[in-house]
Parts: structure tokens; C-alpha cells; sequence
């Protein structure tokens, strides 16, 4: 389980009284918990804490107060840092910006012998990784031949060969096009069938996450609520509030309403369009 | 695009890609070594040939050999003018042409040092061209290793340059994106005189250094969250073992090097 308590964050702090000196807190008193095997999602406005906490989680950033716990483990514990670090994966918004080796083998490699993985292990746990994203490469090929999508699935394939138990995805399908973040989407569900673990998925897309668990809004540093998809996305305003749009069935299905047809709350892209199929 | 092809490593399965990294550096190194030291037309030629060989061998593009070399014109001709007609000693056979007289000695001398030039380059680039920078780096921190026992920063250092190397190619690549930006809104550095292109290039190069800063932090960020942390703990990727191969690698740069003193 990973826990959050009451967690403040500020970026480059060195001083007690940072709220003194008019510096804004990238997260503010955030309390969470999430439990393994969920899948939650982090939405919210640019700048509203989502990645910050992402970076506290993985160790990469320490909170300025209260605690982040992984399993029991303080991420400001240096000893403890390695475990942490193991179990919380990260894939970034920019894949070039994450990738090490030249080529595929490599590049997924390069996580292994980090964590001292046995030498002989490697090839196989590479192949292994690079089947299991459905990366369709060869080890050897280079990583600049790579379509975006496919360097993004390699960065999954990357993370993933360390079997992290918990894998946070900040934003990573804003670089992709509308074809490749939807294979994206649908690689990630097929993963998720073969090997468990916990989700964490930060986006501003909300037709990625409507399967969700959980979506925890944040705004401004703060957890403004956290709920199931069906509750949240019937408040609109709210939505809005945090720089959120509903997917295009939903504001469909919203004025279907306001024009008196009965369309149920929780409805999805498939639901609607027989209903309208039926009603024409 | 030819000079971002240059620094960039492929795998194209050539017999020099299965060289033991570690005899791959030594072998460079006393190669270059014979090709510094040695002091005959003859001899040097035949290393230069010897490394045209071994280009083909390597399976790389003969287009990007003749970009090197083209790429080096400039360094060539000023060597020759300064062996043959600025620096030439008095006594050596002078030859006039017109107004301008040359040593023949001299130019013997230059193209000496034009061959060394474009040896010193070609040995470079093969050896980048045909090991993958962690595989360079792997071997680069085993041969290094006595010098960890002084605490200095072999590790860190090597992955330094691995990652320079990797990312050498992007640089390149973004470096031509702002020229074409700052082309189409009128600025860059082909126009005019030596000063305005002068001044032209700092645009350039401020975004591109701006941008270099923000991809090294995002890059080291992402490489701790993978569990980097120094070679603490680490594994080789790959297991190196010397086979015969490298062992008559390494002795004909052994000989070549020897070479030098016989002729």
C-alpha cells in the first residue's frame, strides 16, 4: 500500500519558512492512500500537483512535511530508497528524454543491471518484456528508428522488466497522436491482464481512465476530492473547475438529458450509441 | 543528415562489431599510436589503406567516408600550405610554379600529416561506429578499473560519456531544427558578413543549450527512477570473454606498432 500523509511539497525548498518567503507549494497537506491493485487516476490542471506527487512516490523528490510510505517504507529513509524505487516505476511524458541504450536490448536493460539483476537473466528478461508490451522490435533495433509509440511502449517494456508493483504514467500519451495513444491504451489493458499491479494514471484525457478505480482531482497543490468515474463525471462544474473535459459521449449523453431523453448516469461510448441506434 | 549518420552507431553485424570492446579500445589506441609515431610515407599509406579496409569490413557507408574525409578538406589543404610553401627549410628542393615556390620535402611532409589527420579520424569513427556506447562504456570501465582503487570516478565518468555519445546525434538533430526555425524568421547565420553571421550563431545556440540542460535533467531524473545509482550494486549487460579473434587483434596492433621502428 502506498501512504500519503499529510504531505507538503515544495520544489527546491532549503527553509523552514518557505510559505513566509511567498513561495507557492506544489502540494499542499495531501493525505492519500492507495491500495494494490487499484487503478487510480491523478487529474487536474497543469501545475496542480499531479506529477509532483508521482515524483514523491518514486523517491525522486522528498516531501518538505509529512510522509510518503511505500510498503511500509519511508521514501526519505536513504536505506530504504533502492526498495522504494524498485517497487514504484515511472513512464514520463517524453520517451527520448528517459532512454539510455542505443537500442531495445539495451535501453530495457539498462534497468536490470541497475538492480543487479543475474547476468544470465537478462537476454531472456528482456525478450520477455519486449513480448509481454507486444513491442513489435527486435533487441537490436535502434531506438531512433522507433515510431513515438513504440519508443513509449519500449519505455513501458523498460519499467516493466523491473516488475514494479506499482507503475504511475505521467502523461504519458500527450506526445503520442490519437492512434498511437489509443494502442497505448489498449497495449497497457493487455499488460494489465497478464501481470498485475497497481495503476497509477495521470492524464488530462478522461476517456483513458473511465475504468478506473478511483479519479483524485487536484487543484492548486491540494486533493480537492477522489471518487468512482460514474460520481465524479456527474459533476460537471467540478470537472470544469479543474481544467477537465468529459469525453464527447458524456457531453452528448449531458445534453440528450437537458433536452428530456433518459439517458442513465453511468453510460459508456458503447451504451450511448445503442440507445441512440434504438431510438432512431 | 550525413553528420548525424557519422556518430551513429547501427548494428550491421560486421566482424569488428565482435570484438571484445576492451581489445577493440587497446587496439585503437595502439593503432593510433603506430599511425603518430611513425615516420614513412609508405608505411603510414598502408595504415590508412588498412583502415579504408576495415570501413568496408565494418559494412559502413562508403558515402559517410567520403563525407569524413570531404569534411576535412579544409585541415588538409592549410597542412599542406604550411608544410610545403611557409615552413619550408632552406637546402630542400624547391619547386616554382608561377609566383609561388614549394618544397617537395615539405609536401611530403604535409601529406604525412594530412594522412595522420584523416587516420586519427577514421580510427575514431570506426571505433564509435562499430560498438554500441554502453558496450564502449562497459569496456572502457573494465580496462579503467585499477583506477577505481585511487576512488576516481571511473564509473561516472564513463556513463558520462556513453550518454554524450548517445545523445550527440539528438543535439545534432535539434541543433538543425533551431537553424530552420531561426532561417524562416529571417535570422540565422548564412547571410552577410563575418560579423553578422558571427552574431547569428548565439541565437542558435542558447535554445540549444537551454535545451541540452532541460534533456540532461530530465534524462538523470528518469535514470534514478530506473534504479541508477552509480555502479553500486550494478551487473554488465553483457558477459565479456576474449576469444582468439581479439587476441590476433591485439597482436597485429602489437606488430604494427612495431613496425615503426623497423622501417
Amino acid at each position: 500500500m502506498i501512504d500519503i500523509r499529510n504531505t507538503t511539497f515544495y520544489y527546491n525548498a532549503s527553509q523552514d519558512d518557505e510559505e513566509d518567503a511567498g513561495h507557492k507549494p506544489a502540494l499542499s497537506h495531501v493525505s492519500l492512500n492507495i491500495s494494490p491493485g487499484e487503478f487510480v487516476a491523478f487529474l487536474g490542471r497543469n501545475g496542480s500537483g499531479k506529477s509532483s506527487l508521482s515524483r514523491l512516490l518514486n523517491g525522486i523528490e522528498l516531501p518538505t512535511e509529512g510522509t510518503v510510505s511505500v510498503e511500509g517504507h519511508v521514501t526519505s529513509d536513504k536505506a530504504a530508497l533502492p526498495t522504494v524505487r524498485r517497487a514504484v516505476q515511472i513512464v514520463f511524458q517524453n520517451p527520448e528524454n528517459q532512454q539510455v541504450g542505443i537500442t531495445v536490448g539495451e535501453d530495457i536493460a539498462f534497468g536490470l543491471s541497475n538492480i543487479g539483476w543475474p547476468q544470465r537473466d537478462i537476454a531472456n528478461r528482456v525478450a520477455w518484456a519486449i513480448n509481454l508490451v507486444g513491442l513489435d522490435a527486435d533487441e537490436d533495433r535502434p531506438v531512433t528508428n522507433l515510431s513515438g509509440g513504440e519508443k513509449q511502449k519500449l519505455a513501458l517494456a523498460a519499467v516493466l522488466a523491473l516488475a514494479p508493483r506499482y507503475l504511475i504514467l505521467d502523461e504519458a500519451t500527450s506526445m503520442l497522436d490519437p492512434v498511437a495513444r489509443r494502442q497505448f491504451v489498449a497495449t497497457l489493458h493487455e499488460v494489465r491482464k497478464q501481470y498485475s499491479f497497481t495503476l497509477i494514471y495521470i492524464t488530462h484525457h478522461l476517456e483513458e481512465v473511465t475504468d478506473a478505480d478511483r479519479w483524485i482531482l487536484f487543484q492548486s497543490g491540494r486533493v480537492v476530492t477522489s471518487g468512482t468515474p460514474a460520481d465524479l463525471m456527474e459533476d460537471v462544474r467540478l470537472l470544469q473547475d479543474c481544467g477537465l473535459e468529459l469525453p464527447y459521449y458524456q457531453t452528448l449523453a449531458g445534453l440528450l438529458r437537458e433536452s428530456g431523453i433518459a439517458v442513465p448516469a453511468a453510460i459508456n461510448e458503447h451504451e450511448l450509441r445503442e440507445l441512440l441506434c434504438k431510438s432512431s | 543528415m550525413a553528420g548525424t549518420s557519422f556518430l551513429l552507431y547501427q548494428k550491421r553485424d560486421s566482424w569488428l562489431e565482435r570484438w571484445d570492446p576492451r581489445m577493440k579500445i587497446v587496439a585503437v589506441l595502439l593503432f593510433g599510436a603506430a599511425l603518430l609515431l611513425t615516420h614513412s610515407l609508405g608505411l603510414k599509406t598502408a595504415q590508412l589503406l588498412l583502415l579504408i579496409v576495415l570501413w568496408g569490413m565494418a559494412k559502413l557507408s562508403w558515402r559517410v567516408l567520403a563525407f569524413t574525409l570531404l569534411s576535412l578538406s579544409i585541415f588538409f589543404a592549410s597542412t599542406m600550405i604550411y608544410q610545403s610553401v611557409l615552413t619550408a627549410v632552406p637546402g630542400e628542393d624547391m619547386i616554382t610554379w608561377g609566383w609561388i615556390s614549394f618544397s617537395s620535402q615539405g609536401a611530403v611532409r604535409g601529406i604525412m600529416m594530412c594522412e595522420q589527420i584523416a587516420g586519427i579520424v577514421l580510427l575514431l569513427a570506426l571505433l564509435v561506429r562499430t560498438t554500441s556506447p554502453i558496450v564502449l562504456a562497459e569496456g572502457l570501465e573494465m580496462l579503467l578499473k585499477p583506477l577505481k582503487k585511487w576512488r576516481l570516478p571511473v564509473h561516472e565518468a564513463v556513463m558520462m560519456f556513453s550518454i554524450a555519445l548517445r545523445f550527440l546525434p539528438i543535439l545534432i538533430e535539434e541543433f538543425d531544427k533551431i537553424r530552420k526555425a531561426q532561417l524562416a524568421r529571417g535570422g540565422g547565420f548564412h547571410r552577410k558578413g563575418v560579423s553578422t553571421r558571427f552574431r547569428g550563431v548565439l541565437p542558435m545556440l542558447m535554445p540549444l543549450f537551454v535545451m541540452s540542460i532541460i534533456r540532461a535533467k530530465d534524462l538523470a531524473v528518469a535514470m534514478e527512477s530506473r534504479c541508477y545509482q552509480g555502479d553500486e550494486g550494478r551487473t554488465p549487460i553483457r558477459m565479456y570473454r576474449l576469444r582468439a579473434n581479439d587476441y590476433a587483434v591485439f597482436s597485429f596492433s602489437i606488430v604494427n606498432l612495431a613496425a615503426i621502428f623497423v622501417w
